[in-house]
């Protein structure tokens, strides 16, 4: 570990030390190894000197602050005032019936939930359809059925099949395949006359 | 001396009288805690009375996975921000929760000033920040314990303690109270990339 490892850090000392190291070796939160470099460190640093002594004093501030408590006669008095108050109560039960019934339960709501999570998660990385293929105003599933009638991603992309519904695209993409067919047989028909 | 969780399980068993010896055990720390939090001593007083009847009626919830002590704490702060949150006290305003600072009669003007400025200081933190900090430095519990009483992971609890730290020093720097007090808390540098530092100082 070094001294400046420590990013995310608000203040550093001229040196580069990360002064929140001070407060952690104040209060006795910091790593033993941590702890040796840093007072090594301190030895030969003025900055950090001061530094270390600021926090020093602020906690020191902090932790002189002391209550004036209330004389012995007092918390007599209260414990007799608390104890009065408890002998009126009952510890509460814990209701063991419910949290047997409840534990019945537990299985097959934990299997449910399993359940619909893996859904969940399934659905969420189901391969998404290639971008070539990707044609707006569909929802996936109308593109999956799209590709599965054009069978070819360029008959798709072919087709302006934005703002129609599922019937209608569906007829478009089957149609424009069939022309390509045609077209395709035509040429052949030609080419073989020739 | 038997030990908090002996005394509970006789108190489970049915022996309700053992419960004097957890009151007197922890009443004067549970006080002090809530004397911190509400500033007035009739409030405070209420805060433990009503903690301790709570914690004896809900004694069968008590796991024993965390100290007594940690578990009524727990339940004192709980009861403290409520009854400052229901108005159910006399001028002591939830946003206005303030660690008592100045109560010890001061040895001179300056220490008086320093520590009234110290408190309003303190009263500004968050509502999180500011109870790692008592926590830590009024009842000198260890993060770990702060941690169960805050209900929150360790590392969480010592964060909200730092930042609190962190914004004190800060907040007087600027204010020059450190000079006042002949400190030196001034002398470092801010990064520049801090505003993509997030506080914990929420619930």
């Amino acid at each position: 570990m070094s001294l400046k490892r420590m990013n995310k850090k608000r203040y550093t000392t001229p040196c580069g030390i990360d002064e929140e190291l001070w407060l952690d070796f104040s209060e006795g939160e910091l790593d033993p190894s941590l702890s040796q470099e840093l007072e090594a460190h301190l030895a030969g640093c003025g900055d950090c000197q001061k530094a270390k002594e600021g926090w020093s004093r602020l906690g020191s501030l902090l932790r002189s602050d002391k209550l004036e408590m209330p004389h012995d006669l007092y918390f007599k008095k209260l414990e007799n005032q608390i104890m009065s108050k408890v002998s009126t109560t009952q510890i509460e039960p814990l209701h063991p019936e419910f949290a047997f019934q409840a534990r019945q339960y537990l299985v097959p709501v934990a299997a449910v939930f399993v359940l619909i999570m893996s859904s969940v998660f399934v659905g969420l990385h189901r391969s998404p359809v290639p971008s070539e293929k990707s044609v707006p105003g569909l929802t996936l599933d109308e593109r999956y059925m799209a590709e599965t009638v054009a069978g070819d991603p360029s008959v798709l992309n072919e087709v302006l099949i934005s703002n129609q519904d599922e019937h209608e695209m569906l007829l478009d993409v089957a149609t424009r395949r069939l022309d390509l067919m045609n077209g395709k047989k035509s040429e052949e028909t030609i080419e073989q006359m020739r | 001396m038997k030990a908090d969780f002996d005394l509970v399980r006789e108190i489970k068993a049915g022996k309700a009288e053992v419960f004097g010896e957890l009151v007197r055990r922890h009443q004067r720390a549970l006080f002090r805690l809530a004397l911190r939090f509400c500033r007035d001593e009739g409030t405070a007083e209420d805060v433990v009375q009503e903690s301790f009847v709570k914690a004896y009626q809900k004694l069968n919830s008590f796991e024993e996975r965390s100290s007594f002590k940690s578990w009524l704490y727990r339940i004192a702060i709980n009861t403290a921000k409520n009854k400052l949150r229901s108005g159910d006290h006399l001028d002591v305003d939830v946003e206005d929760v303030v660690l008592s600072v100045g109560s010890q009669a001061q040895s001179d003007l300056e220490s008086q000033e320093l520590s009234r400025l110290l408190g309003d200081e303190v009263k500004k933190l968050p509502e999180r920040q500011r109870e790692a900090l008592t926590l830590r430095i009024y009842e000198d519990l260890s993060f770990q314990e702060i941690a169960t009483i805050m209900g929150c992971p360790y590392d969480t609890a010592k964060a909200n303690f730092r930042h609190a730290v962190l914004r004190l020093k800060k907040t007087l720097s600027i204010k020059g109270i450190d000079k006042l007090a002949d400190w030196n808390l001034s002398d470092g540098q801010e990064i520049s990339n801090s505003t993509n530092f997030s506080e914990p100082d929420g619930d």
